[in-house]
């Protein structure tokens, strides 16, 4: 392929979904596994000492809020990470995109051979994918971090099954910077 | 007529942003519109609780054994005016540092143009364009300008040390003329 084709091509403008997915990405690439086993462990103990106690030692009413309380608390432990923390920041990504929807102007994105070119109204960049700090895939969004802070998400629902195979190449292109979840 | 909202106020060559100073500009930024926003106030709502606890507890002559909630809160606020005043803004400035030391684009000197009606700054890899109706805050400090925009995360920081006196005190004037009300001036 001659070096100045691109790979792939993304025109697109971020929508409220978009968003909201680049936001779920996010949150899971950020969630380690040992914090979800931790809640989920801490979680179960607390619905079984709370059923335990409920069914085999009683007491009066008030203890048994105290049980129905202490099931509540593992019911909401147990489901923290899968449930509750994604519909929060769905919520929070909600609000954010649409106070602030003047601000996601539409983009240009070029992956090449050895680089990426972005470009918007305000913004006009050709970075090579070793200076990109890593690349999140999820299977809604591609995120391309600039930085730890900075970022540059395209959507996946811009690339139909043909370009599946550019996707392969584009993985194999940035290697170990690629960054896959499931 | 572009000519005229374009029009060339100062191009400044080689603006190199070491780490240290990014790492200040990135807290300022955060006092600004951050987790450092109104730090001071915080500190003094835990500090005013301190104070009637140390109040109570001097009522009380002092008798631990007898004070034990009151001696219990005013650890806590001591802590939460340290956290504050001391901790979060440390910890702020490392995160900035940290974010320096990600980006392979923060380090490189940079060239930006100022016009009429904006900015670009330009590396070897990217352009970045603003207008000064974007800005949000525009901060002077005895090292650097720091503009903060509501389009970009990222810090526009125009170092003192990549411009001579004469340029600053242009820089200056021109900000103050163009951002009145977001410009102001701090001693860090």
């Amino acid at each position: 392929m001659d070096k100045n084709t691109p790979i792939l091509t993304a025109d697109y403008l971020t929508t409220e979904y978009d968003y909201i997915y680049t936001n779920l990405a996010q949150l899971k690439h950020e969630t380690k596994t040992l914090d979800k086993v931790i809640m989920i462990v801490l979680g179960l103990t607390a619905i079984c000492c709370g059923v335990f106690t409920l069914i085999f030692v009683g007491g009066g009413f008030l203890k048994n809020v105290c049980w129905v309380l202490l099931i509540v608390i593992g019911l909401f432990l147990v489901s923290f990470h899968d449930v509750i923390n994604p519909s929060m920041t769905r919520t929070k990504a909600k609000k954010v995109f649409n106070a602030n929807k003047d601000k996601f102007v539409s983009r240009n994105v070029m992956f090449y051979e050895d680089s990426v070119e972005i470009l918007s109204d305000r913004y006009k960049g050709n970075i090579p994918y070793k200076y990109l700090y890593y690349v999140l895939e999820d299977k809604n969004v591609i995120v391309l971090y600039l930085d730890k802070n900075d970022y540059i998400s395209v959507p996946k629902r811009l690339f139909s099954e043909k370009d599946e195979k550019s996707l392969e190449r584009l993985r194999e292109l940035i290697g170990q910077k690629y960054i896959r979840i499931t | 007529m572009a000519d005229i909202y374009n029009r060339h106020i100062m191009t400044i060559d080689n603006n190199k942003i070491p780490i240290l100073m990014y790492g200040k500009a990135y807290m300022l930024s955060h006092m600004r519109r951050g987790r450092l926003k109104g730090k001071e106030w915080k500190a003094t709502v835990f500090f005013v609780v301190w104070l009637m606890c140390m109040f109570y507890m001097s009522v009380n002559r002092f008798h631990m054994s007898a004070n034990p909630v009151p001696l219990g809160i005013s650890i806590i606020c001591l802590y939460m005016m340290t956290y504050y005043l001391f901790i979060l803004p440390k910890r702020v400035m490392l995160e900035g540092e940290h974010i320096y030391k990600s980006s392979h684009m923060l380090c490189r000197s940079e060239k930006i143009t100022v016009t009429r009606d904006g900015y670009t700054l330009q590396n070897k890899y990217e352009t970045l364009c603003g207008y000064w109706t974007d800005m949000t805050d525009c901060i002077e400090t005895s090292e650097y300008f720091l503009l903060l925009g509501e389009y970009s995360k990222r810090l526009i920081i125009v170092s003192k040390k990549s411009i001579d006196d004469e340029k600053t005190e242009c820089l200056r004037d021109f900000f103050k003329k163009t951002m009145t009300v977001k410009y102001r001036k701090v001693k860090k």
